[in-house]
């Protein structure tokens, strides 16, 4: 006998289902534990383990596929809860993110804007490089000046960082 | 079963895995992944070599993604073959069935065609017999089938007694007064037994509140059906 583990992690609760040999699904839940998910999974699977009248580590153990889907990275950009992240682009391209035309529903109604960037235009940092679009160097790579901007993005606390190459 | 009370509803099928229903699902959908290599070429220079090179490129990435999960005898995973197509100088590209999977002779780049005038005329009403088509990208997507769900359990009659509650609680149901209503434990509910309201049927995962005047009848398979 061996089991298929499916998890769903959502932002209240973690769920999970276990199939053994019997196809029957036996569903676990458990609070999602946001400082650490796994301790929120275990408990899941923890408590569909005892349904069943084993113990977790039993279940594991007898494990042959574990499937994972979340919605943490949906939950993190609809509540602008991301890392505090630098964008960093080709020097005269600091406008790109909010250049764009998407992210609304009716791309006809004017009178509603489009959203704002996922990381603020005050956030953006240019870098001197330019590559053509036969893939050569137009501009070469200022070093000197780039290591200068890593400096600042570092001092002012920034948690990612997302770069542009052009 | 207030809201389906008021949309007009008289039954109600409550899953036995409502609660996790995500979850659920995943344990039968198939593992899917998905590869795509930008080549541009046209139905009136048809590159056969370069097409041939691109589509064996992609299926040898997903094999190698397939050998993963795929050792514990998940087998029988196929692959389909998509061209990213439009007609010549347009700009909204068609997600495109390839149909043999594969580039072989003079006939499969024709019935590419055929199929991405059948896309065409499916998704904007019209089509053009006589244009070229243009190719951007190319994408292979391989699927892993997974176990499928149980069969359906024969159903059972539904039986008239209403079986033995762990207890009984004073519940508000809108009034001034409570009622006396009837507590059930998961352990307390056999298939076919009918739970009349007011009742409360608690489950590990879900709560169910049966309101007076309706009832709960749990299926063969699990399944509640709730009568309005």
């Amino acid at each position: 006998m061996s089991f298929v583990i499916s998890i769903d992690t959502g932002g209240t609760f973690t769920d999970v289902v276990i199939v053994g040999a019997d196809g029957q699904p036996v569903i676990g839940k458990a609070l999602t534990t946001h400082d650490r998910i796994f301790n929120g999974m275990r408990e899941a699977i923890g408590a569909a383990a005892a349904e069943m009248a084993m113990t977790p580590d039993a279940v594991l153990s007898d494990t042959r596929l574990l499937i994972y889907g979340t919605t943490r990275a949906t939950n993190a950009i609809v509540t602008k809860r991301a890392a505090r992240t630098a964008f960093v682009t080709t020097s005269g391209f600091p406008d790109i993110l909010v250049l764009k035309e998407g992210g609304k529903f009716d791309p006809h109604d004017f009178r509603t804007p489009y959203p704002d960037p996922y990381i603020p235009r005050r956030q953006t940092f240019e870098m001197v490089e330019r590559m053509s679009s036969e893939g050569t160097v137009s501009v070469p790579f200022d070093e000197a000046r780039a290591r200068e901007t890593i400096r600042t993005i570092v001092a002012r606390g920034f948690e990612a960082v997302a770069v542009r190459p052009g | 079963m207030l809201i389906a009370r008021e949309l007009g509803c008289d039954r109600i099928i409550l899953p036995k895995t409502a609660s996790a229903l995500s979850a659920a699902g995943m344990q039968y959908a198939s593992i899917v992944s998905e590869e795509a290599v930008n080549h541009v070429t046209s139905s009136q220079d048809f590159d056969f070599a370069g097409v041939g090179d691109v589509i064996a490129q992609l299926k040898h990435r997903l094999a190698a993604f397939a050998r993963g999960p795929g050792q514990d005898g998940m087998s029988g995973h196929s692959i389909e073959v998509l061209a990213e197509a439009r007609y010549a100088g347009q700009i909204w590209e068609l997600d495109t069935p390839l149909p043999a999977g594969e580039i072989g002779d003079e006939a499969a780049p024709n019935a590419l065609v055929e199929e991405f005038h059948r896309v065409h005329e499916r998704i904007f009403a019209v089509g053009d017999e006589g244009s070229a088509v243009e190719f951007i990208n190319w994408k292979a997507r391989l699927a892993i089938p997974l176990a499928p769900p149980p069969a359906p359990a024969v159903d059972v009659a539904p039986a008239q007694d209403t079986g033995s509650p762990t207890g009984f609680r004073a519940c508000y149901f809108g009034a001034a007064t409570p009622v006396r209503t009837a507590i059930y434990k998961s352990a307390d509910i056999a298939p076919g037994l009918q739970v009349r309201g007011p009742a409360i049927i608690e489950e590990p995962t879900t709560t169910l509140v049966v309101f007076p005047g309706m009832s709960a009848t749990m299926s063969a398979a699990g399944n509640y059906q709730l009568q309005i």
